[in-house]
């Protein structure tokens, strides 16, 4: 491949990934909707929105949120990495495939769960009540809210910390020992220093997936008519007479925040070459036994799995079968099948469980191929050309999922031809791929890394050309690195509804927008059949993506 | 007794079914050099750290000094933290998020000194091992030889009773190795801590300590000064090992001083060996020793030994000699020589001085 059509491919892609904010950026300096002619520079748009006291209000609960729900959910993923990354707990696996589920199951089908389990009128709540006599806290409530969330995303503080430390040498923590340190001490002393780069990145992670965070906002802080960025945005931009320019403006304001924590990180992290070891081989360190106090650890974390997801998915199978839930009415007396009838029976759900699935196997197999290019041609080409895909794979972390949506809905306007785009599912395919492209560039970079240039240049050498190299060595070898890519995106996108909120037609919904149109209707049962029929389809790839090891 | 400052007996370890230490003992004088010398899988990093307690034995018992640390049969298992030793890892494992200071300050800082002394000693390390320029670096703004010298110098600053090296030097590049290894003995003989070496490297072992322990697949092949383990090698692997001999295979002939090798070729060796005649033996005789003699010279005209035929089979050139391969009535023998012999083969003497009866 030419040199030529390499960098037209790398500047394709960052036309790609960039493609959501650009509208967004000329919208918010202009006085007018960006399909009409003759706009003129302005900061009305910013003007306007800090007169709204509806927005100041919203900017501080997001703070709050961010930052209550972040703290949550690092401390929660931390200890549990540390339990069961370092400690020899009774059913270890089984505890950890328990405490990553919420990542299985999703914020929005966990959030239906909680607030249908937890909320004021919600089943546990009137249990609790009428048994014992006391009233749960508020779930809707800007804690509620934070509660939720952090447990939410705590699974993904999990994986960044076990991750973590592995990565960390036993050899360092053995050398404190030598020099006579408990192992506590050790722990403290040398195991959680070499981790604070993991920490403020996982700190920083989690302040983006809140300020992202639209399921829990809406579906718990609604009710209780608390907004969040999130959640005004929402409005804003689908409502029948959107303003334009307002939605801009905010979504600006989003991205101000998260760049502005992005550069506290790098800030805060100064030369990372501190945390590095310098060469070394890493063995895997072997667990600490415990005895009775394992056991002890052990329940806790099961309560806590019990308590966050274990009980709201079972509560949400029974509801799905039920017509009405109350610990006052005996459950034999509300026991149906009306509910997946009723999904079953109209041709609008049925077909946005189809869109989903197209979406999510079609466009997952044009995003691994989009992925599988980039990683080609990141790492098979100069090295200055792979600093230049890297960069720009990782863009879209920075961008919150809803602006994806906005972005590409405007960039559809205006761009010739965007009118079929925004008719098919094509749009919904794009959005998400955009959004998710990180993830999945992660996934296949260490893969790639791993097997070598030197693979692909002995088939070179024995006469076959740089297609035929990557077609008999380099995919065969990445397999199993696809399929997971594959796997990853197939989830992902089966479980997205923020971007695609802004995007569908009639004809495309997706699941996550149907079951948010049912919940503020207040149909509790069809949301529950649909949330069982997205987990019974989801659930088994997710677990093999997020828990093989 | 109370001049050994590590007393191993009966210690075994297995991982499973795999036996990696067999019921060893070896006992360790105080302010000794010792090297484990071995090829790799051999048990010897593994002997270290069970020494160290970072790895715990099946069996057995380990006293420092006085000190039991491991009992099996008293259940006695110490923590690494309170055997009070000096660690040196293979990649030194220095902790990259503290600056030098810091990294050598850290066990005086566990030990309670307080924050002027703690400095004062530190810095009072590093200026004896010429490190005080490197004080306030990171671990990753040193070159590795700066790095091995923190490491050395973060194990000694408090004075361990023992100091436990896991190949130290083979991080480094070859030019570099040696001066490492004299400033090593230099950083022994100043400080006299008692010094326990792991290493695979020959050279290192033999020129760095007092006592060598060889060890292969579990055991201890041999113990002794580095004068008696290269001269008076007593097992055909430790010939092997230590100077690369050549072995020749046999039994031994009715008087003890002379060996028949399976072809019928009788060869005779230096000192008369205690073993029953018939009982397999082998001649090990090393490369640097074989004398080239012209065919047909006069026997009289050299040492005494054995004479055979040679043809040579791959000549390398090594600069200062040439490493010789070739064909003899006994099977293959390397000799190493200042000239090349000709081509179409000569006669080689193995000077029965050189000639060492050791068992196979």
């Amino acid at each position: 491949m030419p040199l030529v059509v390499r960098w037209a491919f790398a500047m394709l892609l960052l036309a790609l990934l960039i493609s959501p904010i650009l509208p967004l950026i000329y919208q918010a300096f202009i006085d007018r909707p960006l399909y009409e002619s003759d706009p003129e520079v302005t900061f009305d748009n910013f003007r306007h929105l800090l007169k709204d006291p509806n927005f100041l209000a919203a900017c501080i609960n997001t703070l709050w949120f961010s930052v209550i729900g972040t703290l949550i959910s690092t401390f929660v993923g931390f200890v549990a990495a540390l339990m069961l990354e370092r400690l020899d707990l009774p059913f270890r696996r089984t505890l950890k495939i328990l405490f990553l589920s919420p990542i299985f199951i999703s914020a929005l089908i966990l959030a239906f769960a909680w607030s249908m389990l937890y909320g004021p009128s919600g089943y546990a709540a009137l249990l609790v009540k009428t048994s014992l006599g006391f009233s749960l806290p508020n779930l809707n409530s800007l804690g509620g809210m934070s509660l939720l969330a952090g447990v939410s995303a705590a699974p993904v503080s999990y994986l960044f910390f076990s991750a973590a430390m592995r990565n960390i040498p036993p050899m360092l923590e053995d050398a404190a020992r030598a020099a006579g340190a408990s192992p506590l001490r050790a722990m403290f002393d040398i195991v959680l220093p070499q981790m604070r780069p993991s920490m403020i990145y996982c700190l920083l992670l989690n302040f983006v997936l809140k300020v992202d965070q639209l399921a829990v906002p809406l579906i718990v802080g609604e009710p209780a008519r608390i907004k969040v960025l999130a959640t005004y945005l929402y409005e804003k931009a689908l409502s029948t007479k959107a303003d334009y320019g307002l939605v801009s403006a905010t979504a600006m304001i989003m991205l101000v925040m998260i760049q502005l924590f992005i550069w506290m990180q790098k800030y805060a992290l100064g030369d990372v070459r501190r945390y590095t070891t310098v060469g070394g081989r890493n063995t895997q360190r072997a667990l600490t036994p415990l005895g009775y106090t394992g056991w002890v650890l052990a329940g806790l974390l099961f309560f806590y799995t019990l308590l966050t997801t274990g009980i709201p998915s079972v509560f949400l199978v029974v509801r799905s079968f039920c017509s009405f839930m109350s610990p006052l009415v005996p459950i034999d007396k509300v026991l149906t099948l009306e509910n997946f009838r009723l999904v079953f029976g109209y041709e609008a759900y049925v077909r946005s469980i189809v869109n989903t699935i197209v979406v999510a196997t079609v466009g997952g197999l044009g995003a691994v191929v989009l992925t599988f290019a980039s990683g080609v041609v990141a790492y098979r080409s100069p090295l200055v050309l792979r600093r230049v895909i890297e960069q720009t794979a990782f863009i879209p972390r920075a961008i919150p999922g809803m602006l994806v949506g906005i972005g590409i809905f405007y960039a559809a306007i205006i761009l010739p031809g965007g009118g079929y785009l925004r008719g098919s599912l094509a749009i919904l395919m794009i959005a998400f791929t955009i959004r998710y492209f990180p993830s999945g560039f992660a996934v296949l970079t260490p893969s790639f890394l791993q097997i070598g240039e030197d693979m692909e240049r002995a088939v070179r050498v024995a006469g076959g050309r740089e297609m035929r190299a990557i077609r008999d060595v380099t995919i065969p070898l990445l397999r199993t690195a696809l399929v997971g890519c594959f796997l990853l995106y197939f989830v992902q996108f089966f479980k997205e509804y923020a971007a695609a909120s802004f995007l569908f037609g009639p004809d495309t919904a997706v699941v996550g927008t149907t079951m948010l149109q049912l919940d503020m209707m207040g149909n509790f049962g069809p949301v529950a059949a649909l949330s069982v029929i997205v987990m019974v389809l989801t659930l088994p790839v997710a677990v093999i993506v997020y828990a093989k090891d | 007794m109370s001049d050994s400052a590590v007393e191993i007996s009966g210690v075994k370890k297995s991982f499973g079914a795999l036996t990696v230490l067999d019921d060893l003992d070896l006992s360790v004088a105080k302010g000794s050099f010792t090297s484990l010398l071995g090829p790799s899988g051999c048990g010897k990093t593994t002997l270290l750290n069970i020494v160290g307690g970072l790895d715990r034995p099946n069996h057995g018992e380990i006293r420092l000094g006085r000190d039991i640390v491991y009992s099996h049969p008293q259940r006695i298992n110490l923590p690494t933290e309170r055997r009070n030793i000096g660690y040196v890892f293979q990649n030194y494992a220095l902790w990259p998020h503290m600056t030098v200071l810091q990294n050598v300050g850290y066990a005086l800082k566990i030990r309670k000194l307080a924050a002027t002394e703690r400095d004062r000693r530190s810095r009072e390390i590093l200026d004896k091992l010429e490190l005080g320029s490197l004080a306030e670096r990171y671990p990753f703004q040193l070159s590795g030889g700066q790095q091995q010298r923190v490491a050395i110098a973060r194990s000694i600053v408090y004075q361990p009773r023992l100091l436990l090296l896991d190949e130290p030097l083979s991080n480094l590049d070859a030019q570099l190795r040696e001066r490492a290894r004299s400033w090593l003995k230099s950083v022994h003989e100043s400080f006299g801590l008692t010094t326990i070496l792991v290493t695979h490297d020959q050279s290192e072992a033999l020129s760095m300590s007092d006592q060598v322990v060889l060890l292969s697949g579990g055991h201890i092949e041999q113990v002794g000064t580095p004068e008696e383990i290269y001269e008076r090698p007593r097992t055909a692997h430790a010939a092997e090992f230590v100077g690369g001999a050549n072995l020749i295979a046999g039994r031994l002939a009715m008087d003890g001083a002379t060996l028949v090798t399976e072809s019928g070729m009788a060869i005779a060796v230096r000192m008369p060996s205690p073993n029953q005649a018939g009982a397999p033996a082998c001649v090990a005789i090393r490369p640097q020793k074989i004398q080239f003699i012209d065919s047909g010279a006069d026997p009289s005209g050299h040492a005494a030994g054995t004479v055979m035929s040679f043809v040579p089979k791959t000549i390398l050139y090594q600069g200062s000699n040439f490493e010789i391969v070739g064909t003899t009535p006994v099977g293959d023998i390397r000799v190493l020589a200042e000239r090349a012999p000709p081509a179409q083969g000569c006669d080689i003497l193995l000077p029965s001085a050189d000639c060492l009866c050791v068992t196979p």
